[in-house]
């Protein structure tokens, strides 16, 4: 599907009257939730992902996401998080938005599994445009990655647990 | 006519747009993140749709699920605001291709003034003043080299896409050129993927002079007086004024002028803005122009008496312009004043979070254009500005007045922010006697 294309499906779904609309080719994926009366306001909703091999900007964009989203260690659940002496947990300073690495096809700073030596960056906070670096205390091996990347995190959330050498 | 407008923007400004299209009696749609779903915008307008997840490069810099959701809503227009797509000439020719009015100047403006080489050109064939420095593209070093060695250190490495306060560099020495050169070609690369760099002689002590202009579909073009930027800190202005102290009736005159002789060069429309230097000498140099909405369009829009959203919106209908220069007069002084949510005393670190309590100042002469209510959460996505406060006075020294007053009245809890800075630099002898350049605030600080 070429941007013509996709300039004519959008054109389409503008002027028919209809309520919600899911179109899924081999290269696009467009949802579109369109509501009436007095509700209308918190119900509309569009979105639209385009296959990454074509070139345009905005599939550039989508690329980078799914490059992202694969490269991401998933996340293993929030409550099990280990404690004793040599257990070191990275907490979040502030709000942010957590990134796993330093730009969109980069590989992670660290993986489960990584040996950390103090001063070594594991994540990146990104706070209103600024981006903080979070840098390991200690030297040690992560054994948990407590959050998603470009997961929203609240000052004190666990990010990392390592154990010390 | 507009009937119906998509704002496709959040924050502040949509909530300013809104309110302007609210009096026009046109239909307000907006968009929103999944992050903004109880921004203020979303609850002032009679539409709203979300156009994706919280990062702005997946929502409010997504153009197609903007587009979709104009389509879907029936407006017949978009406006953009400041930041985000304001300045995207794709975007521009987007609205054109789905036969949506984009509320601004034309994709082919926005390319040409946003190539800063090209506007340094443009303006120096108009016969206008321009920073002395290089007219051609620089790629390479060696003749950045030579080129320096022309212009005399010190000097500014500037990108020549780049905006904002963005891509810019003040180089002491050769030494200094040779090893940041590279470095600012990929950064310029990366964030503005245009790799050309051009140079500029550095003036000292400069201000940063702007001048508002509005140019309608036949060729008529206004200025509307100046603004003062000068109090900035990383190039990010803080507290602007209009009109300046520094300007007397006479080199107004021949500012606007200029600013004016630039937008015909190029056959403008809309509102646009054209930034000078001003050195001590009062010599004024122009360094580029922006195609948009100002974030300080509010100082203008005091010391005028027109609304400059209302005055895009007609242009952008097809209207000619509603004044004419002799009608434009200014009267009294407009301070703006911009609330940041950061912590001056943390080294400017962000600060979002929940409104715990809040108070915004009010009374004669005081404006308020902010987004943010009591129990709102200020999501950590984007901008750390979250308000303005634009105080008008008789005079410069009753707007300085007035500004206290209103930074005195303003409470928030649960973020930090900047206002006691701004306290600090409207009461500094320096700020009161005019005495201020760029490089000020770096020096109370």
């Amino acid at each position: 599907m070429d941007i013509k294309e996709l300039k004519e499906i959008l054109k389409t779904i503008g002027e028919l009257n209809l309520k919600e609309v899911h179109i899924e080719t081999d290269g696009m994926k467009i949802i579109v939730k369109k509501s009436t009366g007095e509700e209308a306001n918190k119900e509309n909703y569009v979105n639209i992902e385009i296959n990454p091999k074509e070139k345009s900007e905005q599939n550039q964009i989508a690329k980078e996401i799914k490059e992202q989203d694969k490269e991401t260690p998933p996340a293993k659940e929030m409550d099990e998080i280990p404690s004793g002496d040599d257990i070191y947990i990275v907490k979040a300073q502030l709000i942010g938005t957590f990134y796993a690495q330093s730009a969109p096809g980069e590989p992670p700073y660290v993986q489960v599994g990584s040996k950390v030596k103090k001063g070594d960056v594991l994540c990146i906070l990104e706070a209103m445009k600024l981006f903080n670096e979070v840098v390991s205390e200690y030297d040690g091996e992560v054994i948990k990655i407590c959050v998603k990347n470009e997961e929203m995190v609240m000052p004190g959330q666990p990010l990392f647990v390592i154990k010390k050498f | 006519m507009i009937k119906k407008i998509l704002i496709a923007n959040r924050g502040e400004i949509a909530v300013r747009i809104i309110r302007t299209l609210k009096e026009m009696d046109i239909s307000t749609v907006a968009v929103y993140s999944e992050a903004d779903k109880d921004s203020l915008h979303v609850k002032m307008a009679d539409e709203a749709v979300c156009i994706g997840p919280s990062q702005s490069h997946k929502s409010y810099l997504n153009m197609y699920n903007i587009l979709i959701a104009a389509k879907i809503t029936g407006a017949d227009a978009i406006h953009p605001g400041y930041g985000f797509l304001s300045e995207n000439e794709h975007f521009a020719k987007l609205c054109e291709d789905f036969g949506i009015i984009f509320i601004g100047p034309k994709a082919e403006h926005i390319r040409l003034l946003g190539d800063k080489a090209f506007a340094r050109n443009t303006a120096y064939n108009a016969g206008v003043p321009i920073v002395p420095g290089t007219r051609d593209k620089i790629y390479d070093l060696e003749l950045a080299l030579k080129e320096a060695e022309k212009i005399g250190y010190p000097l500014i490495l500037k990108a020549v896409s780049g905006g904002g306060g963005k891509g810019i560099r003040i180089i002491k020495d050769e030494n200094e050129l040779k090893r940041i050169f590279k470095m600012a070609q990929r950064e310029a690369e990366r964030a503005f993927g245009d790799p050309a760099m051009y140079l500029e002689k550095y003036i000292a002590e400069a201000k940063h002079i702007e001048f508002q202009i509005l140019a309608d579909k036949f060729g008529n073009v206004i200025y509307l007086g100046e603004r003062d930027c000068s109090i900035q800190r990383k190039n990010q202005k803080i507290i602007e004024e209009a009109p300046s102290i520094i300007l007397d009736k006479e080199l107004r005159k021949k500012m606007g002028e200029a600013a004016v002789k630039i937008a015909k060069a190029v056959k403008y429309e809309n509102a646009g803005t054209v930034e000078f230097l001003l050195d001590n000498e009062k010599n004024f140099y122009f360094i580029e122009m922006n195609t948009r909405i100002q974030v300080e369009h509010p100082v203008t829009e005091l010391v005028t008496g027109i609304d400059l959203i209302k005055e895009q919106i007609l242009i952008a209908s097809g209207h000619p312009l509603s004044y004419k220069q002799e009608e434009i007069d200014l009267r009294g002084h407009a301070i703006e004043l911009r609330i940041n949510a950061e912590d001056p005393e943390k080294n400017f670190e962000p600060s979002p979070g929940k409104i715990e309590d809040l108070h915004l100042p009010g009374g004669f002469g005081i404006r308020v254009d902010t987004s943010i209510y009591k129990g709102y959460f200020i999501p950590p996505f984007y901008d750390s500005m979250i308000g303005k406060i634009i105080v008008w006075g008789k005079d410069r020294n009753e707007a300085i007045i007035r500004a206290n007053r209103a930074l005195d009245e303003f409470k928030i809890k649960g973020v930090k922010s900047n206002v006691k800075l701004l306290k600090k630099i409207i009461n500094s002898d320096k700020f009161k006697k005019g005495h201020v350049h760029t490089k000020f605030v770096e020096n109370i600080i």
